[in-house]
């Protein structure tokens, strides 16, 4: 079967994606930073950066290359540690030399830009992996639910193929379906079209789209403003590690506040 | 022609037992050289200092010592020393160690050659280092590292025929030939079934790592 | 072939050890002797004689490592023993250059044969079964068969002891026969050359040695604490190689050899390397090559 996009994609309802689409952001925050500064030697990428993400929101972080975007999402799960200031997941911090940085990472799933899928596991051992030695989750109640996600991606076929035989859309909605298979409470995406020929952006645009409107929290870094005015509650702007306007995408887009932030649509718009 | 295969035939006894000393040899020191190469590429990854270091003391001695010397201390010098070492433990060892040296380092460099974003995906799916060094980096390692691998056991397995050479003196494929020679004074000859019994070997080596190839090496 | 000589001294001196390598493998070395200023004797065109002359050097492959007969010199990098002189009594002869050239026990008939070497002189013991690949001269030396133990070590009285035990001799040497044939239950080591026997003696991984009286000797003077044990085994008249079939050669040599006997080179070489160390006196053999032949058959 032909991977083109506009196919319905159907997740599971009722289940682990949060509640109804609209009010879905409810409650305490689930992800919070507080005065996050984080430096690579002299190059200081994010400075006190402040920002709460509450569960079922899906917010794209939006800015120039190089303004820090990136670095913010991955010091949420401990890949990066900051330098100052705190990152707290469901009001605990994040340290990444902790024994709880594994629980809270396997509550939180990533989507690299590379997509990152093992090179020596079949897709569907891709997906099992983590549920089964991470979770301890029954190998075969694994398998079933990495097929439903299989299917839920669009490519159930490809369950014994090898991620090399498959092209960067596919292999970007494995990588998507092996961190669903975790039940994360939240999804970082870093880029994930980025890496992507662009008849393939929309197949995996498409797939997490859905994701969204069925409840999931999301943080997405991305250049596809198309689907972060359609899709996303929140827009982030970043530049030179700073936030520095943040607010629904109908606003920002329309009506930026800051000069910079203008500047940035302008941008786009015209290109 | 019928004389070339006279020597072989009137000294099966001596080429087959050749074959079958040298046989041994390779086969131990494989395991040796796998084994403990593995150990010192994983000190030579480790995150601290002092076993990196360590690490690196092993590969250099190793590699910078030739091996006539390295068999000669193992057997000799350990023996002058008051060690009773015999001449399989010695032979084996050192062709053994010796070639761990190349392993080791063979390893590292496919440790290295496993992505960066490899070792995150695993981190954010929650593996601890340990589990990710075991399940996602090393099986790629061993994989991107079975070509290399390969030609160092064919090197090991040429290298052995300075065991017969040196003081320990097994009685392997180079030295029946030798000793067929000096008693049939048949050169040519002997050297030639020599020659074949080593290919014997390569060529099954070869053939194996082949296999694992196809069989295991990842497309990236 | 492999030609890497390494002598273990100590560990310590293992960079001394790897220049011994370097230098033992390819040695270049210069005449040990100056030729004669006597005139040279002219020969027939096409003869092995004028064709030496012609070239200048005759190379003769010798033992580097075994004292009384070929060695070569630590010190002065030159190689000297008996054999070496009986070479340079050929080379002065021709009034040529000897250039000598390590022989090892199993590398000296193939070296004879493909011309590496014009004469082998390199303590080779004259036999029926070498005799049929080249050509041997008149006897020039006559040694015995003999073992070698270590004074502390009392099991060994004879060949008879050997039963069990492990015995070195070199590659290529009759020794592997003699002791099939007379000590079928010892476990016989043949290893490149006699040092490495003397090695392995001294390191305890091996009971004995078995070979000619003056190579072991030789090595009895490297260090005391090695003995000669039990009867001679054998009869060992050493004569030197040439290459099958050139007669006039072989004359040619036997007269060199027949001289150096009679006027009392033989005399004065045999005490400077060998007698003054046994305090043994011997004449010259007067063995015949037909003689020696016989012995081993």
């Amino acid at each position: 079967m032909s991977a083109g996009g506009g196919r319905q994609v159907a997740f599971v309802p009722g289940a682990t994606y949060g509640g109804p689409i609209e009010d879905r952001t409810t409650g305490a925050p689930l992800v919070e930073l507080r005065g996050v500064h984080k430096a690579f030697g002299d190059n200081v990428v994010l400075r006190d950066i402040d920002l709460s993400i509450a569960t079922g929101e899906a917010i794209v972080i939006a800015g120039p290359s190089g303004s820090g975007k990136s670095t913010m999402l991955r010091c949420i799960n401990g890949l990066e540690e900051v330098n100052s200031g705190s990152v707290l997941f469901e009001g605990a911090p994040v340290d990444p030399g902790s024994k709880a940085i594994r629980l809270m990472r396997a509550d939180i799933g990533m989507v690299f830009q590379q997509f990152n899928l093992f090179p020596h596991k079949s897709v569907l051992d891709n997906i099992v992996l983590a549920p089964v030695k991470v979770k301890g989750i029954e190998p075969d109640v694994a398998r079933a639910r990495a097929r439903e996600l299989l299917e839920t991606v669009g490519i159930p076929e490809k369950a014994d193929a090898s991620p090399a035989d498959l092209s960067g859309g596919q292999q970007q909605r494995v990588a998507i379906a092996r961190a669903l298979a975790m039940d994360p409470k939240l999804m970082l995406f870093v880029e994930p079209t980025s890496a992507l020929d662009p008849e393939m952006i929309r197949e995996v645009l498409d797939v997490m789209r859905e994701l969204a409107r069925g409840g999931m929290t999301m943080a997405v870094v991305t250049h596809e403003m198309g689907f972060a005015r359609e899709v996303c509650d929140r827009i982030v702007f970043i530049d030179e590690g700073v936030i520095v306007e943040q607010g629904p995408p109908d606003e920002f887009f329309k009506a930026a506040k800051s000069p910079r932030a203008r500047e940035f649509v302008d941008k786009i718009i015209h290109h | 022609m019928s004389a070339l295969f006279d020597v072989l035939t009137e000294h099966l006894d001596e080429f087959g037992g050749g074959l079958w000393v040298t046989l041994r040899l390779v086969m131990g020191a494989f395991v040796i050289a796998i084994v403990v190469g593995t150990v010192v590429a994983a000190l030579r990854i480790a995150p601290s200092v002092w076993l990196r270091r360590l690490g690196g003391i092993y590969v250099e001695s190793f590699r910078n010592i030739p091996l006539l010397v390295l068999l000669t201390m193992a057997y000799a010098g350990l023996r002058r020393a008051g060690v009773p070492i015999g001449q399989w433990t010695a032979g084996i060892g050192a062709l053994g160690l010796y070639t761990a040296a190349y392993v080791a380092e063979v390893l590292r460099s496919g440790v290295f050659a496993v992505s960066k974003g490899q070792i995150e995906a695993s981190l954010s799916l929650g593996f601890s280092y340990a589990q990710t060094l075991r399940r996602i980096v090393l099986p790629q390692a061993f994989r991107t590292v079975i070509p290399p691998l390969g030609s160092i056991t064919i090197a090991m397995i040429k290298n052995s025929a300075i065991i017969g050479v040196s003081l320990i003196a097994l009685n392997d494929i180079l030295k029946s030939a030798r000793i067929v020679q000096a008693e049939t004074f048949k050169t040519e000859e002997a050297f030639l079934w020599a020659a074949v019994g080593y290919l014997l070997i390569t060529v099954t080596a070869t053939i194996a790592f082949r296999f694992l190839e196809r069989r295991y090496v990842i497309s990236r | 072939m492999q030609k890497l000589r390494w002598r273990w001294l100590t560990a310590l001196v293992l960079a001394t050890g790897m220049v011994a390598v370097t230098a033992c493998g390819d040695d270049d070395d210069k005449s040990s002797g100056s030729s004669t200023t006597a005139p040279a004797r002219t020969f027939e065109a096409g003869t092995t004689m004028k064709k030496l002359q012609d070239a200048g050097t005759i190379t003769i492959g010798v033992k580097f490592e075994v004292p009384p007969f070929g060695q070569k010199n630590p010190a002065s990098g030159k190689v000297e023993g008996f054999d070496v002189d009986l070479g340079q009594a050929i080379a002065d002869e021709l009034g040529v250059k000897a250039k000598f050239v390590e022989a090892l026990s199993d590398n000296r008939i193939p070296f004879l044969k493909d011309g590496t070497t014009d004469v082998i002189l390199s303590t080779m013991t004259i036999t029926a079964e070498r005799d049929q690949e080249i050509d041997f001269s008149d006897p020039y030396f006559v040694a015995e068969g003999r073992i070698l133990t270590k004074k502390s070590d009392d099991s060994i009285k004879g060949i008879d002891d050997l039963a069990g035990k492990k015995v070195c001799t070199a590659l290529g040497s009759t020794y592997e026969a003699t002791l099939k044939k007379q000590a079928p239950k010892a476990t016989v080591r043949p290893v490149d050359g006699y040092s490495d026997c003397l090695e392995l003696i001294q390191n305890g991984s091996v009971d004995a040695e078995a070979t000619d009286d003056v190579i072991l000797t030789g090595q009895i003077i490297q260090d005391d604490s090695l003995q000669l044990v039990g009867d001679k085994l054998t009869t060992e008249p050493y004569g030197a190689g040439i290459k099958e079939g050139d007669t006039e050669f072989l004359a040619f040599v036997n007269e060199v050899f027949a001289t150096f006997k009679s006027d009392g080179r033989w005399a004065k070489s045999y005490e400077k390397w060998v007698g003054q160390y046994t305090g043994e006196d011997r004449d010259p053999p007067e063995m015949s090559l037909k003689e020696a032949l016989d012995l081993s058959t």
